[in-house]
């Protein structure tokens, strides 16, 4: 976990100029995320899941991930809120999350994790950054049947996550006491007494008015069903109670809406716009669904093969797309007014994140139709237009026009065509 | 109705090129559903049987008619639950109907013998949903692609060029690789090395494998990401057209059905609510669900930002216990209200949900009080408020601003509901707001743009009449020659939909 | 069948478990002794000498009392004359009662239990297997009654039935020639192995309960499987359906279950052969029967030694089955890369 080390190798070379500490921001942001990168260490080797990723969210503001399956957009969300298990890891990169007072008590001890009001909370002690899990990010998953737990009424779980918020802001002292209301002991006294009452009076109240904002019917009653009496759109709004158990700073939903019906993920979109315009709260919002980006978000960024390939507000990506990833995404949706005769279908599959078949080069280049020589080497973010504020893609067009003569031959990836060969 | 209509259905066909296979005139449809029916039942175990215990149907498929004709793409749209793959699969025989016919040119599936059946399965196939589960983990894809030809022992005598069927079947697996889009040097690997693109290319060679002449296609491009979707989604469409194939498509994403299908059938909890020619049904949708279903889509442009969608309200109710009369009224936001009442929609919409709670969920004035005391928590002085009580159910229903007869109505099933008694304020409300909706199921009406709501109705329509009798009668879907014609309103709205659109 | 992914998976767990390695050093050992039984055993297993009888294992020391009465001047005198035995080094691990080699009577102990635990379990898998399948395949009332038979089954206690159903037909004991000593390799060593036959056909009985059901659980979750829909859609009947896609992805669990049965049956025939209920006197759990008497009188060993052997060799099966069933994970199985 010492940041302090070297970068890793697969990074070095990515950046020209190294940044340190948080600075380059808007000065609305509340998140800066520099540099991460999660890798996971299994017996097929060494998989880059999340590479060099930058971007950052401001107040208010839903910022949009965009990717297909295995482009590492749900691991960048458990990224940003610590939950990566083994055999994962993060293996780079800072989170500079906006909050003055623990800035100030962080000054003295770690000043290499405090800059100006950001703290980087990779840097911080274990158990202060398990304490912002709650008041500082929260999350929605994809899959609300199993998030719960089927055995604890939907009420209880709420009021647990509302008592654990409460506990710990009733002591002021960030650092450890945050946790000790919910550290190891408490949870053998769970395992042992399962039913042991961890929640009061209050905090189930509280749980019953969380269901209520989040427009369950009969919260009263519904709080005292368990989760499989619930419809998925109903569970995903109980996820979402829970998550806002804690008042938060940053949601982080990853496909909130992915397992829902049309009808349902319309009333889910809403609510979470609801909830955001209310409380002001910054969303990070993940999906592979163009439609529900452009619909939600202020900001995008588009992930492939672990990094963001382009980023910027939504009318940059989505009219300007300077990538050719995003224009072949944009391209090969049905558009529900305008039926076209025939797709634009990226060629191709999604590649293998094993370390040793990722090379140094642009990871598109083996399907983009305006691949260059210039691809094969390691290709750093480019600001796009320096007029257009913060759109910037990982693509040499954003640097240079598409000529001819410099095209790769056709066959240059012919090797590796085909099936991939990583099993 | 006017011929010119009529025309539709062979112009459609005539774009793509029809195979003329089996006996049936060119103009009959190749599939033909009527009136399909498949309920499952639960607690129907011996030891629920032995506890005398009454098994529950659950209605998946409640009376579906389709016309799938030749060479042409139907789709099949809904959300989860409505019974879409359960009506793809039952009319293949994959699961027995409990009621229904299905004829496939000309013949009755579900009467055929075994032999029958089993040249029946030579001549209609079907692609699965998941590219992961569809595949045996334990066979190479070339096995998978010919176990249709090992079924059916083909080819019948060896091949005259010398080459021994097993020969034989593997170059016909190489070459349904190569078409589909794989590389034929893939034949001897299992379906794990694949991505998941890849499988559903290794399942649709698998269909094409016996040459076919239809194939339900159940959600085949639903687990795959965007881009390799498109991929598929065009090789569907150049295999149509190559072997003159006819689709039934299967599908809850509306895009993918506007790009790939010619009609379109829009099915809510286990009945088909609209169906017509794919333009009509995305330009004039008639049906207050299909309006919905079209609105809740989200659009992948910049307009989209910030859209506000008027949302559903409410979950998909059981196909357990389906509502009356029209399965969408306890969702619709055009519901139609007696002749007494005349209120706005949102205030209609409360009430029917007020007194649906009352009736379905086993709500109770308790937990009204329990929500209003935990609003109070702390508070020892609350106390059981009448005032507030009846103001909690105004707010959550939005029973504001009524007026009159309806407003005393309301109030004095609150009246009775703040006494504890839900039936009898259940009964004040069902007295006085009964719609239309609820008492009658609405048919499918219309030729080649049907509908089956009530706003739609004919006005002349007979209320009196059994809606099973008129739903045979009517044939339900589009292009009957023989079907009744009822209806002009609903024609009359289709007619500019015609096919020099496409 | 058996994908190299699963191979890979079968090296990589042994690599990493050490508990794996044990089980298959055991289990390797067992299966090697009992085969080449007449070459490891020192001695006849058969063969008594009450001259050197109860002779302690090696490396310990034990006191014989000989107790003698004679008539003396009219009256009955008892003498008890204590004598040390040494251990004897031809005889590693000492004798029994009537003077016959301990070591070697665990090696000849080691066919039988091995047999009966191996033949058993593929008696009970190839009634167990089919009926599950069926079962599950099919569901309906066939599997309601069939279900319900083996529940009952499953609440009669095994060892209770097992001596029913001996009780019922008899012992019957094969005997089967030992080929080394018919090819004139080994001499001195006992000419037949017997085979006891009632007792692998009862275990087997007692035991297909276990492989119907979980043969009909991997059916239920195999028969709604997309892969067996489209064989259908295809044409396919439904037992091809069951020979071609079925049996195959159930084949895993079934394999695990039958190592863990092997150690099962083997613990079985013991406590048979211990009630003496079996139809040889080769056989661990006899020994143990044999030797309870001695216990009180100081002779452990008589008893523990043939228990050490049925011990290691169900901990060893046991291990076996552990590391088959993680490296065979079906949730492992057919994922489709990264």
């Amino acid at each position: 976990m010492s940041d302090s080390s070297a970068p890793t190798e697969a990074s070095a070379g990515d950046h020209a100029t190294r940044r340190r500490g948080a600075p380059d921001g808007h000065a609305d942001d509340v998140l800066r995320v520099r540099d991460l990168s999660t890798r996971f260490f299994t017996e097929e080797g060494q998989v880059n899941a999340v590479e060099s990723v930058d971007f950052s969210v401001r107040d208010g503001e839903v910022f949009g991930i965009v990717g297909e399956s295995g482009s590492g957009k749900s691991v960048t969300a458990l990224s940003l809120i610590d939950l990566i298990d083994s055999p994962g890891r993060i293996t780079g990169g800072e989170v500079w999350y906006r909050d003055a007072d623990l800035a100030d008590e962080f000054r003295g001890d770690r000043p290499d994790a405090v800059d100006g009001e950001f703290v980087d909370t990779r840097r911080l002690p274990e158990g202060v950054r398990r304490s912002l899990r709650g008041p500082a990010f929260s999350t929605v998953f994809q899959d609300p049947m199993s998030s719960l737990n089927p055995s604890v009424t939907v009420g209880e779980q709420i009021a647990e996550a509302v008592e654990v918020q409460r506990r710990a802001r009733a002591n002021p002292r960030r650092t450890r006491s945050r946790t000790q209301g919910y550290g190891l002991g408490r949870l053998l006294v769970d395992a042992a007494v399962p039913n042991r009452s961890f929640t009061s009076e209050s905090s189930h109240a509280r749980a019953v008015e969380l269901l209520e904002q989040v427009g369950i019917p009969d919260p009263a009653d519904r709080a005292e069903e368990y989760p499989h009496q619930f419809s998925g759109g109903m569970l995903q709004r109980a996820m979402i109670a829970q998550a806002l158990a804690g008042e938060p700073d940053v949601l982080v939903a990853d496909e909130p809406t992915t397992a829902l019906d049309v009808t349902i993920q319309a009333q889910i979109l809403n609510l979470l716009r609801d909830l955001q315009e209310e409380q002001d709260t910054s969303v990070v919002l993940i999906t592979h669904d163009l439609g529900v980006i452009a619909r939600m978000c202020n900001r995008v960024g588009v992930m492939y093969a672990g990094r963001i390939v382009e980023r910027g507000t939504l009318s940059d990506v989505f009219d300007d797309p300077v990538h050719p990833y995003t224009r072949g995404l944009l391209g090969s949706i049905p558009d529900l007014d305008d039926p076209a005769p025939r797709l634009n279908p990226i060629e191709g599959n999604v590649p293998s994140l094993l370390d040793e078949e990722m090379g140094d080069r642009c990871y598109f280049a083996d399907r983009c139709p305006k691949a260059m020589t210039d691809c094969l080497q390691p290709i750093p973010e480019y600001g796009v237009d320096p007029g257009t504020e913060g759109h910037a893609a990982r693509c040499v067009l954003a640097e240079r026009e598409y000529a001819d003569g410099d095209a790769l031959p056709a066959d240059h990836f012919a090797r590796n065509a085909g099936v991939r060969d990583d099993d | 109705m006017t011929d010119a209509d009529d025309g539709a259905p062979v112009e459609t066909v005539g774009r793509r090129e029809a195979r003329s296979g089996g006996g049936g005139a060119p103009d009959e449809p190749l599939v033909r559903v009527r009136g399909l029916r498949k309920y499952y039942y639960e607690d129907d175990s011996l030891l629920d049987r032995l506890l005398g215990r009454e098994p529950t149907s659950v209605k998946a498929v409640d009376g579906v008619d389709l016309d799938v004709r030749r060479g042409e793409t139907l789709g099949v749209v809904g959300e989860s639950g409505c019974g879409k793959s359960t009506a793809g699969e039952t009319l293949l025989r994959l699961r027995e109907a409990t009621d229904g016919t299905v004829e496939f040119d000309g013949e009755d599936v579900m009467a055929m013998s075994d032999e029958e059946l089993t040249r029946f399965r030579r001549r209609a196939g079907i692609v699965f949903q998941d590219p992961f589960s569809s595949l045996d983990p334990r066979m190479t894809v070339g096995d998978i692609v010919i176990e249709g030809l090992a079924i059916h022992d083909e080819p019948a005598d060896p091949p005259a060029d010398g080459r021994s069927k097993r020969e034989w079947r593997r170059d016909r697996a190489a070459e349904l690789l190569e078409r589909v889009g794989l590389s034929a040097d893939q034949i001897d690997r299992y379906p794990h090395e694949f991505s998941g693109g890849q499988r559903q290319r290794v399942g649709i060679a698998r269909a094409l494998a016996l040459d076919p002449e239809f194939v339900v296609l159940d959600e085949p491009v639903s687990a795959l990401d965007v881009s390799v979707q498109a991929q598929i989604l065009n090789l569907l469409g150049d295999l149509q057209e190559e072997f003159g194939l006819t689709y039934l498509f299967i599908a809850h994403d509306l895009s993918v059905v506007r790009h790939i299908c010619d009609r379109v059938a829009v099915m809510y909890l286990g009945e088909i609510v609209e169906s017509g020619p794919t333009d009509a049904i995305f330009e004039s949708p008639k049906h207050p669900y299909t309006e919905a279903l079209l609105e809740a889509v989200p659009r992948a442009s910049v307009e989209e930002q910030g859209r506000r969608v008027d949302a559903l309200s409410g979950d998909v109710p059981s196909p357990r216990d389906p509502p009356s009369g029209c399965h969408f009224r306890t969702r619709c936001p055009e519901v139609i209200q007696p002749p007494t009442i005349d209120i706005p929609q949102e205030q209609y919409r409360g009430v029917m949900d007020l007194r649906d709670r009352l009736e379905r969920e086993g709500f109770s004035a308790e937990s009204v009080w329990e929500t209003l005391a935990s609003e109070h928590a702390g508070d020892d002085e609350f106390e059981r408020d009448p005032v507030a009580f009846k103001e909690t159910l105004r707010e959550e229903f939005d029973l504001h601003g009524l007026t009159g007869a309806t407003m005393d109505t309301v109030e004095d099933a609150l009246e009775i509901l703040v006494n504890g008694r839900e039936g009898e304020a259940a009964d004040r409300l069902r007295d006085a707001f009964t719609s239309p909706c609820e008492e009658e199921e609405p048919i499918l009406t219309g030729e080649t743009h049907a509908v089956s709501c009530h706003l739609h109705a004919d006005e002349d329509y007979d209320v009196d009449l059994d809606p099973e009798d008129v739903g045979t009668a009517m044939g339900g879907m589009a292009g009957m020659p023989d079907g009744a014609r009822n209806s002009d309103e609903g024609d009359g709205s289709a007619a500019p939909t015609g096919p020099e659109d496409r | 069948m058996v994908s190299e992914r699963v191979i890979r998976n079968l090296k990589s767990e042994f690599r990493t478990s050490a508990l794996a390695k044990l089980g298959l050093v055991l289990v390797v050992g067992v299966v090697l002794v009992a085969v080449f039984a007449p070459f490891v055993a020192p001695h006849n297993p058969t063969a008594q000498n009450l001259g050197e009888s109860q002779l302690p294992p090696l490396g310990f020391t034990e006191t014989k009392e000989t107790t003698t009465s004679e008539m003396e001047d009219g009256e009955v005198v008892t003498r008890t004359v204590q004598e040390r035995v040494e251990a004897d080094a031809a005889h590693p691990l000492g004798t029994d009662g009537l003077g016959r080699d301990m070591l070697s009577r665990v090696v000849y102990g080691a066919r039988t239990s091995l047999a009966v635990g191996v033949l058993g379990t593929l008696f009970a898998a190839l009634v167990g297997v089919p009926v599950g399948l069926i079962a599950g395949y099919y569901r309906g009332k066939l599997d309601d009654g069939l279900m319900r038979f083996a529940d009952v089954s499953l609440a009669f206690p095994s060892l209770v039935l097992a001596i029913a159903l001996i009780g019922l037909w008899g012992r019957v004991a094969v005997p089967v020639p030992d080929p080394f000593v018919v090819a004139g390799l080994v001499s001195d060593m006992p000419e037949r192995f017997t085979l006891p036959g009632t007792v692998i056909i009862v275990v087997g009985l007692v035991n297909w309960v276990w492989f119907a059901r979980i043969a009909r659980g991997e059916a239920l979750s195999l028969r709604d499987q997309e892969y067996v829909k489209a064989s259908r859609a295809l044409g396919a009947s439904h037992g091809r359906v069951i020979r071609r896609h079925v049996l195959p992805n159930a084949i895993t669990p079934i394999i695990v279950l039958g190592t863990v049965q092997v150690a099962a049956i083997i613990l079985l025939e013991s406590s048979l052969s211990f009630l003496g209920f079996s139809g040889t006197t080769l056989s661990w759990g006899f020994d143990i029967a044999q030797g309870r008497d001695y216990i009180s009188s100081g002779q452990w060993w008589i008893a523990t030694v043939p228990g050490l052997a049925i011990m290691l060799s169900v901990i060893g099966v046991n291990l076996l089955g552990d590391w088959l069933r993680d490296a065979l994970d079906p949730g492992i199985e057919g994922e489709g890369g990264v």
